[in-house]
């Protein structure tokens, strides 16, 4: 009897521990932003200490995810702010963050706000619901002229040699002319 | 300038080089309205004396004047000098005349001014139909001449020429003679010759100068004497 | 006309009249081309990627421009030398320094032909960044200052060289050392000491402008200390050559 309440305590007490320490709740809003590389979005980001201690220090960091894999999407270039150092929350206290990002890439990505504590206090990191980036290339990125500029260029430059090496040998010929005539 | 008046001077010239002595006190004049020949050996110092009275090489002891200028107004003698260096380069791609009228500015002459008389240089010394060639297709010969011409367009009242019949054909040896013997006789212009040959420059000589080893040996009227001392100092 | 122009006129007819100059030229304005055409059709190209090309053609200009420069003037009086032409020049009124200014100007103008081709790439790759009007200011500052740097180092050597190998043996060397700090990590370069030879290396500097004023779009308010070095280096370098030009010799140290 005792045994089996020792038993259903324990249970009781293992179910419960990892509710207890899941302190940190993140929230993050728009979800969804469809946009051009290049236009900048504010997400903001709420941060809730469910728990009933100061948190301790914490940081936030910038997750970045291409799902196709095949990309590199590297959060560093999707904003100046990778990771944010976060002072203590206390119980119940809560902070909000405004997170700019600025995609640079074509494509479908997932973006995702990462709390943990900095120190070794014993809570467990939180992240923030995804947020769904469909990122299209704005209409002109690469001008149209390149292609005539890059082959009109040269070509200009070879006229103007030419050019000069015409009037170099005009010059010559008249100088060869020059004495003759006179003598 | 008059004829007789001194026009290059030097006192006392030495010039070492890490310790190897190419010349040693050596003293002379040259004069207006002569042609002073410089003879002696290979290595005897002439290059190295005409370096240092053009004002491209420093001497380690001893003083010159020439044209009346010391060594502290070295841009007043390049004016006043034409110097035909041993062995000059010339630039392959460019024409003579070009060479010539560019040499002609650098000494302040106007464009047209220059082109005009690198042309009279270059009929001087006989290169007047090939006066648009490039200068990398002139013989030998045909740079020597061009030397001689670029010594000449600044209408100098000294002039240096290092050996200038070297590599000439006769006919060309007698025609840059005569041209040398004509400055100094109707223009009055002072002239240093070097040569090793005395027969070739004796009959143009008013004056001899022959160093040995660094040295002068002798220095006086082009006479008999000469002879006999540079025959000493050559064999 | 001074003779430092009649100096770098006969300069400039030498080699854009009569030398390699437009050749040169038609063939920098095809590598611009190549890099421009690679960019136009890059189908994975972001805002970064596009940027980096128009800094990537900013330091092709700059390093082909400077590349011309200092090989004219590595070449200016030891080569010369090499081909015994030094002798007669140095029996004409005109000074060292006018020699050396004129060969200077003239061999300026390669720099200022590679950066005046490189525009029209400039705005076409620029179209739509924003940046354009950066691109080609930073180049002609710094195509400018480095020419007149390397351009006049060159030139001392030159100088003080007996043979043209002399020159671009110690020529290539001091390029050589100057590039270390480009090599090395950024990690290494970012603390102080780092920071200071960046800032003091003329080209560390350059690289770290371009860097920062075209890619990552800093302004120029921030970014205006990091042009001191290159000026100095400017100064201190038209400085020893304008010092030893005014004492060119027939063969230095003898
Ligand atoms: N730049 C130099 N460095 C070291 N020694 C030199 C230099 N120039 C000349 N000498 C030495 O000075 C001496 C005189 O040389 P210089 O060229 O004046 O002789 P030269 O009379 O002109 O001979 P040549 O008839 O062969 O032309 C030689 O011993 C030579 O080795
Ligand atoms: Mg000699």
């Amino acid at each position: 009897m005792s045994g089996r309440l020792l038993v259903l305590s324990l249970l009781v007490l293992l179910a419960a521990a990892p509710a207890a320490a899941q302190t940190l709740e993140v929230g993050v809003s728009p979800v969804e932003i469809a946009t051009e590389i290049g236009d900048e979005h504010a997400l903001d980001v709420s941060i809730v200490n469910r728990g009933s201690q100061p948190t301790g220090p914490l940081v936030a960091h910038l997750v970045v995810i291409d799902p196709s894999g095949g990309g590199s999407a590297d959060a560093e270039d999707w904003t100046g702010e990778l990771n944010r150092p976060l002072s203590s929350l206390e119980a119940g206290e809560s902070i909000n963050l405004d997170w700019d990002i600025k995609p640079i890439m074509r494509g479908d990505f997932i973006a995702l706000i990462t709390v943990a504590p900095a120190d070794r206090s014993p809570i467990d990191p939180a992240s923030s619901p995804a947020v769904y980036f469909a990122v299209t290339q704005p209409t002109l990125l690469v001008s149209g002229a390149t292609v005539p500029v890059s082959i009109a260029v040269p070509l200009i430059i070879l006229a103007f040699g030419w050019w000069l090496l015409r009037i170099e040998r005009k010059r010559v010929a008249a100088l060869a002319g020059f004495g003759s005539s006179a003598s | 300038m008059h004829s007789g008046q001194p026009a290059i001077v030097c006192t006392s010239i030495s010039k070492t080089y890490q310790g190897q002595t190419a010349l040693a006190d050596v003293s002379f004049t040259a004069y207006a309205g002569q042609v002073t020949g410089l003879l002696g050996p290979n290595g005897a110092g002439k290059t190295t004396l005409i370096r240092i009275v053009t004002t491209i090489v420093k001497p380690s002891a001893g003083t010159y004047q020439v044209a009346g200028f010391g060594p502290d107004q070295a841009i007043d003698i390049r004016a006043r000098i034409g110097v035909m260096p041993e062995s000059a380069g010339y630039p392959k791609r460019t024409r003579a005349i070009d060479l010539l009228t560019y040499h002609g500015r650098l000494y302040g002459a106007p464009a047209d001014e220059a082109r005009a008389n690198a042309m009279e240089m270059l009929m001087a010394v006989g290169l007047a139909d090939r006066r648009t060639d490039r200068i990398g297709t002139y013989s030998r010969g045909m740079r020597q001449r061009l030397g001689l011409a670029r010594a000449l367009m600044n209408n100098p009242r000294v002039v240096f020429l290092d050996e200038p019949t070297l590599g000439l054909d006769p006919a060309g040896q007698q025609g840059i003679l005569e041209l040398i013997d004509e400055l100094a006789a109707q223009r009055d212009v002072a002239v240093l010759l070097t040569s090793h040959l005395l027969a070739e420059i004796q009959g143009i000589c008013d004056r001899a100068v022959i160093l040995d080893h660094g040295r002068v040996v002798f220095d006086a009227e082009a006479t008999q004497g000469l002879s006999e001392i540079f025959h000493k100092v050559t064999t | 006309m001074s003779a430092t122009a009649i100096v770098a006129r006969e300069e400039i007819s030498e080699t854009w009249l009569r030398g390699w100059g437009p050749w040169l030229a038609a063939v920098v304005a095809l590598t611009f081309s190549g890099t421009a055409i690679a960019l136009g059709y890059s189908s994975q190209l972001n805002l970064l990627d596009a940027r980096e090309g128009l800094a990537v053609v900013v330091r092709m200009s700059i390093g082909v421009g400077v590349l011309l420069v200092v090989l004219s003037m590595a070449d200016s009086i030891s080569g010369m030398r090499d081909r015994s032409t030094l002798e007669p020049m140095l029996l004409t009124p005109v000074s060292g320094t006018s020699l050396v200014g004129g060969k200077l100007a003239a061999a300026g103008l390669g720099w200022l032909v590679a950066f005046v081709v490189s525009l029209p790439y400039l705005y076409v790759l620029g179209d739509g960044l924003g940046r354009i009007a950066v691109a080609i200011g930073v180049s002609a500052v710094l195509g400018a200052l480095l020419s007149i740097t390397f351009g006049a180092a060159a030139a001392f050597l030159s100088i003080r060289s007996r043979t043209n190998l002399q020159t671009l043996g110690l020529g290539l060397g001091g390029l050589a050392f100057l590039s270390i700090p480009l090599l090395l990590p950024a990690s290494v370069m970012s603390n102080p000491v780092g920071e200071l030879i960046a800032r003091a290396d003329p080209l560390s500097a350059a690289q770290h402008i371009i860097g920062s004023l075209i890619i990552d779009q800093n302004s120029l308010a921030s970014e205006i200390s990091w042009f001191l070095g290159p000026v100095v280096a400017a100064i201190v370098a038209s400085w020893l050559a304008w010092r030893s030009a005014a004492f060119i010799q027939l063969e230095p140290g003898s």
